[in-house]
């Protein structure tokens, strides 16, 4: 496969593309999907979406910014008709980290302090959607900059009670000032009394949101908008706020008299209250809806439970993304002819009913057992024992051929990757990466050896585990409860003998909120998955439900990348302490190797 | 707006400096005593900081055994949490009422920040920065090189927080580019990346390092780090906070009005205080920065000292 | 006329530089591979020259391993831009004087052309400095220490301005001697006069620039530059570039005889900068690109680009605050006044059937206004707006490829 061109872009997949997100970015990658139609509406929306199903991009595409970029008939229309125009805020650690740290401030204090600062983000996301409008909506050169100008000295007037500034860039630089001023102000009040901080930016102080109201109207009286037209608020990662932070901001969803519609996105489980600042809590349904973000749109999926269609178009989507302007745009390559078949979950490529036959006999219970002798030499042999049972045999087999240090090829082809990479990105396109660069300086796209795949994966998959012990809150109990949830499973499949019933996924049916905190915050991480039928928070399950690990894990776990049938956790908690099984990591390590 | 400028000292300069008020800390660490044991010069007052939860650690005790018995000093550790912040601006005040010299047109400190946490030598430098002196002021930090074994076991990481007084504005959120210094910890910068998502990212990488290996050491323990999340490794010495906070500079300084900087100082002390000093010169910088709480190991100075002035000015430098 | 030429100043190759790769082994530098970078960087901006100049600082110490590395570097770079080696052309700096040397020879009697000599043995030994000289009519270590190669298209004249230097003089400023430029006169006289485009170069200062990064008073000028200009501008020489402090500036000198001398501060290319006194200027790369002659005036007509690397970022158009515009052009000059009409009466010509100018269309019709400096530009452009009322957005801001003027 060779280069089209020199000058550009060699591996598509180097970390410098990894995030895809710049307003220049992102737009090119996008795809609309109906969860996406739906967030634009006047509805208030919380939009929950574990890490790496893409929230931030969709609330980013939300903004007028992003959404004026996108080459997409109904993003056109929705731009055209002025009806809905979002405001990306994020809400970045970066700065809400500092709001954790300020704990010599009183309550009050600190939800001013938190108030003005979430106006000053707001303004300055503001700015951004403001050059979008007046790009989007002037009618010529002329009309833009004196446009412009005069929002600029306008809106300089209402947040500073200042003229003179006739950009946006100018704006930005001021109210950039101003926020730092009141942040120094801030911390000199700890060791000078006569420090008054509330004196700097009395506008940000007025309201939650008011600032930005302020601008949004100046804006209207010199841009013409339809009167229903919906303002949106995007408000990215609010999971990092505390329970007190996030009833100040229900108690704007309460009201829509404010003008301005709320898209807030969150970890699932992460929405910590309903409480308000009055004392009426939200009412879903009427104050809002939740959104629950699952990238791979299961309701999209053609036939119900094949949730490798869904996987396999993303991954497709995505990997024809990033070729496209790359140097192998027009090379031929495609992900199958990198990855090969794999081997445990190809169902292109058939196993001997013989053989399958041995190795039920050796590896399945009698119940098994004899209905595949039934079975043998008929149609139904493939579709009741083959198709359930051929990648757990292939697999178990394997393991226990497995000799001295040869190669294994178990965690390798097409679907394994697709699968593995469970419909998260980042994942995905760092697996191309490496893969990418073991052909060294000038190999890039060759076949990649199912060894070289199968030692990626596995690499990449105990990294995924390894690290879960650092993530703060309670990265040590994630890591220990998943670690026993994998090892039970890996237990039932390689030394238990098997059904076509082949046990990998979980039922919570414990009273403990310790443990529902766990698998709550698990989820939020992206390691373990809720099966749901349909990507709704109505079906989010609480305290209940059937749950997965994240296929990632599969490799490390030696287990297949399936759903397979679910078991109560209440069984596998118990498993750990009947078999004395040391939760430490060190012992696990021993215990897998 | 003030300005906190740095430049690297002997430890000439330092034994021969006449301080107001000098900062230790008692740890759990050898090397917490390694530079106040040498440390001949003049003190007014002595303040040491000590961790709260290692009161019953043998190592400790016999740090604190030689501040308050056998050293010069006969100071008592106060005994602090890991984030403490308002006592530690409460110890200041009163440590310099008591330290101010009528008549001398300078307040001079010194900071062992050896076995420090960052959140407390950020909140003295925050405190150096916004406290009026009603004179001129620097602030001479001393680092001990330690011995580390290398790669720390997993740990969890504490809450994510920003160090005091290294806020950003949140201005210039259309970009964030991370620059994170990395060290030994190898999950850390993996974690923050997740729930930071910069858009650029780059890495800053002790070289030398502490001990011949230590580049190698970072780089194969952060190799992961390195080749799916970071853009570009650069090198500075650990020898020389100047150097560090210059090239640092260097790299955050195109962005700088067009984007938000998020430092993360996973790695040696010096490039933490390096990229402290930045976060609280330019408002784009913020540093974050969770904590793996101690290795719990008795680390030993390998004798190295690294120094450093951090002197207060009124003003930018700069007339660009 | 359709010449480019790119210029990399003040390398400081060995301990004083940034990266490893310019650095000798068991050095530590901030980066690796600063080679590769900048092949990437002259492959993604598609950029090529014809000549490349080295004005000087080319090593950190003099010593010999470093010229050989400098040696080998340059080439490397020159291969980048697709410029032939034997157009590789330089003149050597302060750093470039073997100071070892001299203090070796210190207390032994020897001449002051003797101990010049000395100076230079590593620079001459060998590699490409070494065969481009013996190309060149002159020498840097014999008087007038000027060098000038004549090409075709263009002559290059290099001036060694660090020959009287040594360890014991402060500052390093560089100097040029009465005596010395009587000999330079004669030398340039002997070159002949043509139409070539002919460029000077040099290390140290020959003007006095003010220093908005650094505090202290600078004294880096180097002695009787007015008279060395003097005899450059009487041979008309177009262009002159040189380094030094490591600061990018572009400015345009008119002397006593009326010729206009356009010279270029380059930025250092390599060299690793303490931030205490350059404010993230960052390391710089210039090409020049020489259009043409004005056919009135007969000044040469071009624009100087300008790139910045940043460790991190890599490298960038240059940023205004740290130096110069990613763009300045340059040859064109009228008294301000006259430039003020003939806008005014442009303008007001384009304003009677439009409603805004765009700069860059501006430029295309009335190409006259092309190459004038971006300072003369803006200046005539805000006295120009004051009387007809222009709006002049962002004016300062922006650079002047996105300028546009409005009716007020």
């Amino acid at each position: 496969m060779s280069i089209s061109s020199m000058t550009k872009i060699v591996n598509p997949f180097e970390n410098d593309n990894a995030r895809n997100s710049t307003v220049e970015d992102l737009p090119r990658q996008f795809v609309w999907t109906k969860t996406f139609g739906r967030l634009i509406s006047q509805k208030n929306h919380i939009i929950l979406g574990a890490r790496g199903s893409g929230k931030t991009a969709i609330v980013k595409m939300l903004s007028h910014e992003y959404l004026s970029r996108l080459d997409h008939p109904n993003a056109k229309e929705v731009i055209k008709s002025r009806r809905f125009v979002g405001v990306y805020v994020p809400m970045r650690l970066s700065w809400v980290g500092e709001l954790k740290s300020s704990t010599w401030l009183t309550r009050e204090a600190q939800e001013l302090h938190f108030k003005w600062r979430l106006n000053a983000s707001c303004c300055a996301s503001y700015l951004n959607t403001l050059r979008s409008c007046i790009d989007s909506y002037s009618k010529d050169v002329p009309d833009r900059i004196l446009l412009e100008r005069s929002l600029s000295e306008k809106i300089s007037r209402a947040w500073f009670e200042e003229g003179g500034i006739n950009s946006l860039r100018e704006l930005r630089d001021k109210l950039s000032e101003v926020e730092y001023s009141k942040l120094m102000a801030e911390q000199r009040a700890r060791v000078d009394s006569s420090v008054n901080p509330a004196s700097v930016g009395m506008a940000f102080e007025l309201g939650l949101f008011d600032p930005l109201k302020r601008a949004i109207e100046i804006t209207k009286q010199h841009i013409s908008f339809p009167a229903d037209a919906s303002w949106a608020v995007c408000l990215d990662e609010a999971e990092y706020l505390s329970e007190f932070h996030q009833v100040i901001l229900n108690s704007h969803l309460r009201t829509y008299a404010d003008g301005l519609v709320f898209k807030i996105t969150t970890m699932p489980y992460k929405h910590y209250t309903l409480e308000t600042n009055t004392n009426v809590p939200l009412n879903r349904k009427d104050d809002f809806s939740y959104i629950y973000l699952d990238n791979l749109d299961v309701s999209a999926r053609k036939s119900k439970g094949n949730e490798f269609e869904a996987l396999e178009k993303f991954c497709e989507d995505l990997f024809s993304k990033r070729l496209r302007n790359s140097a192998w745009e027009d090379s031929g390559v495609t992900l199958r002819s990198l990855l090969g078949s794999s081997y445990l979950l190809s169902s292109e490529e058939k196993v001997d009913q013989t053989k399958l036959l041995s190795l039920v006999n050796k590896h399945c219970n009698d119940k098994t057992v004899r209905r595949a002798a039934e079975l043998i030499s008929t149609q139904k042999f493939d579709d009741e024992i083959g198709r359930k049972l051929k990648g757990a045999l292939l697999l178990r087999e394997l393991r226990h051929i497995h000799r001295g240090n040869s190669n294994s090829i178990a965690f390798s082809g097409y679907e394994m990757v697709i699968r593995c990479s469970d419909g998260n990105p980042r994942r995905f396109i760092s697996l191309l990466n490496a893969f990418y660069n073991t052909g060294g300086e000038m190999g890039g796209f060759k076949p990649i050896s199912p060894a070289i795949q199968d030692k990626i994966l596995r690499s990449y998959s105990y990294d995924e585990y390894k690290r879960m012990v650092y993530e703060p809150n309670q990265g040590q109990r994630v890591h220990d409860v998943l670690s026993l949830i994998g090892k039970y499973f890996h237990y039932c499949l390689h030394n238990q003998k098997l059904s076509t019933d082949l046990t990998l996924s979980f039922r919570f049916n414990v009273e403990d909120d310790g443990i529902w905190s766990v698998i709550s915050d698990a989820i939020g991480l992206g390691l373990v998955r809720p099966i749901v039928e349909r990507s709704s928070f109505d079906t989010l399950p609480v305290k209940s439900g059937v749950f997965r690990l994240s296929y990632i894990l599969s490799p490390h776990f030696n287990l297949l990348p399936r759903r397979g049938s679910d078991v109560a956790l209440s069984s596998i908690l118990t498993f750990g302490a009947d078999r004395g099984i040391d939760r430490h990591i060190a012992t696990q390590q021993m215990e897998l190797l | 707006m003030t300005y906190l400028d740095v430049k690297d000292l002997s430890l000439d300069d330092v034994c021969s400096s006449r301080y107001n008020l000098a900062i230790f800390s008692c740890g759990y660490e050898e090397r917490s005593i390694f530079f106040p044991g040498l440390f001949d010069g003049v003190c007014k007052k002595v303040l040491v900081l000590g961790f709260a939860d290692s009161t019953t650690n043998n190592d400790y005790q016999l740090n604190s055994h030689f501040y308050a018995h056998v050293s010069r000093y006969k100071a008592t550790p106060i005994n602090l949490e890991y984030v403490d912040s308002d006592r530690i601006f409460g110890h200041l005040l009163d440590a310099v009422a008591e330290a101010s010299d009528d008549g001398l047109d300078e307040f001079r400190i010194l900071v062992d920040y050896s076995s420090m946490p960052r959140f407390w030598y950020s909140e003295i430098l925050n405190f150096v920065k916004n406290f009026d002196f009603g004179i001129s002021v620097f602030c001479d930090f001393v680092y001990s090189v330690g011995e580390h074994h290398g790669v720390s076991a997993p740990k969890q990481l504490s809450d994510p927080i920003v160090l005091p007084g290294c806020a950003a504005v949140s201005t210039y959120n259309k970009e964030t580019i991370g620059i994170f210094s990395l060290g030994f910890n190898e999950g850390g910068p993996i974690c923050l990346h997740h729930k930071i998502e910069p858009d650029r990212t780059f890495s800053l990488v002790a070289r030398p390092g502490a001990l011949e290996d230590y580049t190698d050491k970072a780089m194969q323990c952060n190799k992961f780090f390195l080749e799916n999340f970071s853009s570009r490794t650069i090198y500075a010495p650990i020898h020389s906070v100047d150097q560090s906070y210059s090239i640092l500079r260097e790299m955050f300084y195109p962005y700088l009005g067009n984007a938000g900087v998020v430092m993360v100082p996973f790695g040696p002390k010096p490039h933490a205080l390096a990229s402290i000093l930045a976060a609280m010169n330019y408002p784009e910088i913020s540093c974050l920065y969770s904590s793996m709480g101690g290795s719990g190991g008795a680390v030993k100075p390998t004798t190295e000292l690294v120094i450093c002035r951090v002197t207060k000015l009124e003003k930018y430098p700069y007339l660009s | 006329m359709n010449v480019s030429v790119a210029v990399i100043s003040d390398l400081h190759i060995g301990s004083g530089a940034k990266s490893k790769d310019f650095s000798l082994a068991g050095t530590d530098a901030a980066i690796d591979d600063y080679l590769t970078e900048f092949r990437k960087f002259v492959a993604t901006e598609d950029i090529t020259a014809d000549y490349l100049l080295v004005p000087g600082d080319i090593t950190n110490s003099a010593c010999k391993p470093e010229f050989e590395l400098a040696s080998e570097r340059i080439s490397q770079i020159a291969t980048c831009l697709q410029v032939p080696e034997s157009k590789i052309l330089f003149c050597p700096g302060n750093h470039d004087v073997d100071w070892a040397t001299i203090k070796a020879l210190g207390g032994l009697n020897h001449t002051e052309s003797q101990i010049i000599k000395s100076k230079y043995f590593n620079f001459l030994d060998g590699g490409v400095f070494n065969r481009n000289l013996a190309m060149a009519k002159g020498r840097f270590d014999e008087s007038p220490y000027l060098v000038a190669w004549e090409f075709d298209d263009v002559l290059v004249c290099g001036l060694n301005t660090s020959v009287f230097d040594g360890p014991d003089k402060k500052p390093h400023c560089g100097e040029v001697r009465p005596d010395q430029l009587i000999e330079i006169d004669r030398f340039l006289a002997g070159l002949g006069r043509s139409d070539k485009l002919k460029l000077f170069i040099f290390h140290h200062h020959p003007l006095q620039y003010l220093d908005v990064t650094f505090t202290a008073p600078d004294f880096s000028i180097m002695s009787n530059a007015a008279g060395l200009l003097d005899v450059i501008s009487k041979y008309q020489f177009d262009f002159i570039v040189h380094g030094h402090k490591h600061i990018p500036r572009f400015k345009m000198e008119i002397k006593d005889d009326g010729h206009p001398l356009n010279i270029l501060c380059a930025g250092s290319f390599s060299a690793s900068l303490d931030h205490k006194y350059f404010e993230a200027v960052g390391n710089n790369f210039h090409l020049i690109d020489f259009h043409d002659r004005c056919p009135d005036s007969k000044y040469v007509r071009g624009s100087v680009r300008t790139w910045t690397h940043f460790s991190g970022r890599g490298w960038t158009p240059s940023l205004r605050r740290a130096g110069v515009e990613r763009q300045q052009n340059f040859g064109a000059f009228l008294p301000r006044p006259q430039l003020v009409s003939r806008l005014k009466m442009t303008l007001e010509q384009e304003f009677s059937q439009a409603q805004f100018i765009l700069w860059p269309s501006f430029v295309e019709k009335h190409p006259e206004f092309r190459y004038f400096t971006n300072e003369t530009l803006r200046a005539s452009l805000k006295e120009v707006s004051e009387v007809m009322n222009l709006v002049l957005h962002e004016i300062d801001a922006l650079s002047l490829e996105q300028l546009v003027i409005l009716k007020g």
